[in-house]
Order: structure tokens, then C-alpha cells, then sequence
């Protein structure tokens, strides 16, 4: 296991320290908070952007299916963007370490000692004013526990295109696509408001599984 | 190792092809452009064509990089139109160079410059 954490940490100092064309994960300067609640768990990360090309920040979580949290650093970097005239696509390296707890039930109180855990994460998305794709995968590790892998992909519409300052809404299904002890798959229709700086999204998936995300840029 | 191999797919994938910025300079500018921002008198204003412009989040990277920029009165930026327009103060200029960086670091690229003035 241990040995599979250096692997990851290698990898992802080859790929981040590379001569990669980067762009900004926010604005040089900016920070964002980002809530996220699905099927399995809740996560919190809090990014700040020192320079264009990337974020640092913190990341909390609690898996409710797998009974952890997981308390950690997080780096992504924006490997590309493909800025055209009607549109923008992205492809980010998202890595992280930190030390997991288990937890038990409903009750997230960490128990038991810190087991050391890390995390790979390639997103990748394309969007124009009407349409919006995303594929989104993660590899986690936690020290003595099963690996975890998920993957998910997103599509969107607008029904409407708004303007700088207004409502933006979009129509979207999320397909997702956990490995952890079983094969587990879910649909999740959802709808998203955009304003400024705030982004929500909620949504019901196929298994009745509640989805609800936020995210402030500052 | 499913995940580079997704990662080098994308990254081959041509998408978009990147141009040198070209620049008009000193004329009258359509009063559609300057009505955006709120221009100061005898101050020039640039108006950018810039690509990836496809929402809020945009507007406000630029928005925020521009306003650190010494001698900036005002930015809007349009989605629609994918332009930015900028108002300066009297005597003060930003070069092409520099606006193009601005642009970079904001995370987008720029297409052509426009410098001139609002109509009176």
C-alpha cells in the first residue's frame, strides 16, 4: 500500500512539474469554497490561487457508505484549457495526502488511529453557453482499507443563455460509477444556478440519493 | 494507469488554435462598445475580442485582474459578444503586451485590441 502511495506521488510530480501549459484554476489571488454532498458522503475543500496556473487548499470528507473522514491537503492544476470563440474546455490533475479516520454509522466522530491516504484525480471538461460535458475520476487510497475509484459523467443544457450578472440555470444528468466493495452505478438528474460567484446545484438520483453542491468564488 | 491514459488522450485532442492578438489604435469607438463601461473624460478606451469567455466565473477572473491594474476606471466584459472592454484614465495606457498577459493570467485568450475613445 505504502508502496503504491509513492508511485502516485511520483506521478504526480511528473506530470504537475512538467513544461504542461497551464491556466488558472481561479484568478491569481482568488479563493474558492466548494461543498459537494451525493450518494455516499459530504466534502468540503476551501482553494486558494497564488498564481494562475493552480490551487492549493484543504479537503475534508466523510464517505457514510464506507464509514471514514478523510482530513487532507489538496494541489490541482489546470494541465490545459482550450480557450475557442463559443467556448472552453479544461483538463485538471487533482492530487492530494492527508490521513483518514474510521467513523461509524451516522456518527463522524474519528476513531481509532490515523491511517495515511492520498488521492488521484484527473477531471476534464468542455462547455459553451448552452452546452456542458465533464468526465470526472479518482483513484483513493487508504492505508489497510479497499481502494477506492470513482468516475462520473456529466451533461448539461441551458434553456436560456443569460447574461453577465444574471441567473444562469442548466439542465444536467450526472452518471456516476463507484468501485469500492461492489460495482455500484447511479443517475442523478440535477439542475444548476449560477449568479457571480455562486454556483448550486441540487438533485435526486434513480436510488432516491440526494445531491446537493456550492461553490463560492472570492 | 487508466487514468493517463485518459489524461494523454485529452491532451491530444486539438481543440482550438491560439493566434497573435492584432491591434487598431486611436480611433472613435462604436458607441455599442463604450456604453458598457463608464468611461472618464480624456481617457482612452480598449475594447478586446477574447476567447473562452462562457461564463460568470470568467467575467469575474477578469474583472478581478483588471482592476489591480494601475490606471483602470472601469471593466465590463461581454459573454455575448466575447469582448472586454476596459476604461482607462487620462494619460495612462496599457500596452498590447501587457493586456495580453492580463488576458493570460485571467485564463483566456486574446484575439485583437482596440484602443479609441467614446464618441461625444
Amino acid at each position: 500500500m505504502r508502496k503504491r502511495l509513492y508511485v502516485w506521488a511520483a506521478l504526480a510530480l511528473i506530470v504537475t512539474s512538467g513544461g504542461l501549459q497551464a491556466r488558472p484554476v481561479s484568478y491569481p489571488g482568488g479563493w474558492t469554497a466548494l461543498w459537494f454532498t451525493d450518494a455516499i458522503g459530504d466534502a468540503l475543500w476551501l482553494h486558494y490561487s497564488p498564481t494562475a496556473r493552480y490551487s492549493v487548499g484543504f479537503r475534508a470528507e466523510r464517505n457514510r457508505d464506507s464509514d471514514f473522514v478523510f482530513y487532507g491537503g489538496q494541489y490541482t492544476r489546470l494541465l490545459k484549457r482550450w480557450n475557442a470563440p463559443g467556448s472552453q474546455a479544461n483538463l485538471y490533475l487533482n492530487t492530494g495526502a492527508g490521513f483518514a479516520f474510521d467513523t461509524e454509522g451516522d456518527d463522524f466522530t474519528p476513531r481509532g488511529s490515523a491511517l495515511g491516504s492520498g488521492f488521484l484525480g484527473v477531471q476534464a471538461d468542455w462547455e459553451t453557453r448552452r452546452w456542458f460535458a465533464s468526465y470526472d475520476v479518482r483513484h483513493l487510497v487508504i492505508d489497510g482499507r479497499p481502494d477506492q475509484f470513482v468516475q462520473k459523467l456529466r451533461l448539461g443544457v441551458a434553456p436560456y443563455i443569460a447574461e453577465v450578472g444574471d441567473w444562469h440555470l442548466w439542465f444536467m444528468v450526472e452518471g456516476a460509477h463507484r468501485d469500492e466493495n461492489e460495482d455500484r452505478f447511479s443517475v442523478t438528474p440535477l439542475l444548476r444556478l449560477f449568479k457571480g460567484p455562486l454556483l448550486l446545484e441540487g438533485g435526486v438520483s434513480d436510488r432516491g440519493e440526494f445531491l446537493f453542491n456550492a461553490i463560492y468564488r472570492f | 494507469m487508466k487514468t493517463l491514459l485518459i489524461l494523454a488522450a485529452l491532451m491530444a485532442t486539438p481543440f482550438a488554435q491560439e493566434s497573435k492578438p492584432h491591434s487598431h489604435e486611436g480611433e472613435v469607438l462604436d458607441r455599442t462598445v463604450t456604453e458598457r463601461v463608464t468611461p472618464v473624460a480624456g481617457g482612452t478606451i480598449v475594447a478586446m475580442n477574447v476567447n473562452g469567455l462562457v461564463c460568470d466565473f470568467c467575467a469575474i477572473a477578469i474583472d478581478k485582474v483588471f482592476r489591480r491594474e494601475a490606471g483602470v476606471a472601469d471593466v465590463a466584459v461581454d459573454l455575448s459578444d466575447k469582448i472586454v472592454v476596459v476604461a482607462l484614465e487620462p494619460g495612462t495606457d496599457i500596452d498590447d503586451k501587457r493586456l495580453e498577459k492580463l488576458i493570460n493570467n485571467s485564463g483566456y485568450d486574446l484575439v485583437s485590441v482596440k484602443r479609441g475613445v467614446a464618441a461625444s
